[in-house]
């Protein structure tokens, strides 16, 4: 179960205003009206991954003071590595001065990976394999995007954050549903790659050789329209519980048109669904974890709360859980300006 | 039942942020608010008045305004 958080936003903005100062057609209110995004944080040139997800994991052990030596077990996700190879977990265990006796691995997800990571953060613990579990996102999508292309430009935002698991009882056990479909792939995509495109037999012939994240926004919507509604279904048969048992539903955040469409179609009622995306965009794997520190600020998890995180993107994957959160405004380390 | 072809017209007025009843068939690359942020909107709108899914494959190779309406007509529900 989550015990603390700890977030972080890079010191970069990059307004509306600014936007439609490189995009005339797009007014500052209309990418407002379209995407629900006000601000989005950047990192520097010479700031990477490891850099933002160091400085969430500190603000996280100086907030809990946990010792370092009960963390047995590093997570971290990301899409934006610092290097190809070596793993960025790697470099983050040496920054942050966590024990060599640890384990520490990325895993390569995007909008998905928070969920995917703390099941496995709790599985490692109820295997007897870990008794604390640090989950870290970052992600800094912002480099890769083409300075012309405001369809994603006007989305991502760059964040880290980290999430501090321990073990739970029984009834505190997330219930988890996962689901896969590469045949996505391409409708949100980095191309850049250790062959080339030529090498592939049957290679496709879609935007070959582009050096800049490409998104197809209407396939993006059709497919979270489609399975994120499955996936919600799955996820309370499985919980054997209705939507209406459930106190709230915490979505990745992709846009703000999206979750809007998705509320609709869901009937949920606004204020189970809570959102996160004016001041920081699109975070990735962080958004839900940003969220969750959100809310717990705000004290809205001050009492117990049964909900859902669901997350869904890049891959396309997908994963949801249905499980309690119980958190107080001292378990999280949230900067001023979120 | 067949969505009517006023309906979809209206929804992509909609989509297309412009004044309700102007729109008549004609060649969409005529219309410089059919872009990237109206065809999500439209397959949005879509979805939700007439729970249609419409396949954005096929929305991107319609040519004329009365494509879409035929597209529409022939969707299938977006509710499995």
């Amino acid at each position: 179960m989550i015990l603390n958080i700890a977030t972080y936003l890079p010191q970069g903005e990059l307004t509306n205003e600014e936007l439609s100062r490189h995009f005339p057609d797009w007014p500052a209110e209309k990418i407002f009206l379209k995407t629900g995004i006000l601000n989005r944080r950047v990192t520097r040139s010479d700031e990477f991954s490891s850099d933002i997800a160091a400085k969430a994991a500190l603000r996280l052990l100086q907030l809990t003071k946990v010792d370092r030596s009960e963390i047995d077990f590093l997570l971290l996700t990301t899409q934006t590595p610092d290097y190809l190879l070596p793993t960025t977990a790697c470099l983050v265990q040496e920054k942050i001065g966590l024990p060599k006796s640890i384990g520490a691995l990325d895993i390569n997800l995007g909008c998905s990976a928070y969920v995917y990571a703390l099941s496995l953060a709790e599985s490692l613990i109820e295997t007897d394999r870990a008794r604390k579990v640090l989950v870290i996102t970052a992600d800094t999508y912002t480099k890769l995007l083409s300075p012309d292309d405001k369809s994603v430009r006007t989305l991502f935002g760059d964040a880290a954050t980290a999430t501090l698991v321990g073990s739970c009882s029984n009834q505190d056990r997330g219930i988890y549903v996962f689901g896969t479909d590469g045949s996505g792939a391409k409708n949100l995509i980095y191309r850049k790659q250790l062959y080339s495109e030529s090498s592939r037999e049957n290679s496709e012939s879609v935007d070959h050789g582009s050096p800049f994240l490409s998104m197809n926004g209407p396939e993006i919507l059709t497919f979270a329209l489609s399975e994120v509604p499955r996936l919600l279904r799955q996820l309370m048969e499985k919980a054997n519980c209705s939507k209406e048992d459930i106190d709230l539903f915490l979505f990745h955040q992709a846009n703000g048109f999206i979750l809007e469409a998705l509320r609709k179609k869901l009937g949920i009622p606004q204020e189970k669904l809570p959102t996160l995306i004016d001041v920081c965009g699109n975070t990735v794997s962080s958004s839900l974890p940003l969220l969750i520190a959100d809310l717990t600020r705000k004290k809205v998890l001050e009492s117990p709360k049964r909900v859902v995180l669901i997350g869904f993107g890049v891959g396309y994957s997908w994963a949801g859980v249905c499980c309690n959160l119980h958190l107080s405004e001292t378990d999280v380390n949230v900067e001023g300006s979120l | 039942m067949t969505v009517t072809k006023e309906k979809i017209y209206e929804i992509l007025e909609t989509a297309m942020e412009i004044e309700p009843g102007s729109l008549a068939n004609g060649n969409l690359s005529n219309f410089k608010e059919w872009d990237s942020m109206s065809t999500v909107s439209f397959i949005a709108l879509v979805d939700e008045q007439l729970q249609l899914r419409v396949p954005p494959k096929l929305l991107f190779q319609c040519v004329t305004v009365d494509d879409i309406v035929e597209l529409v007509q022939n969707s299938s529900s977006s509710n499995n």
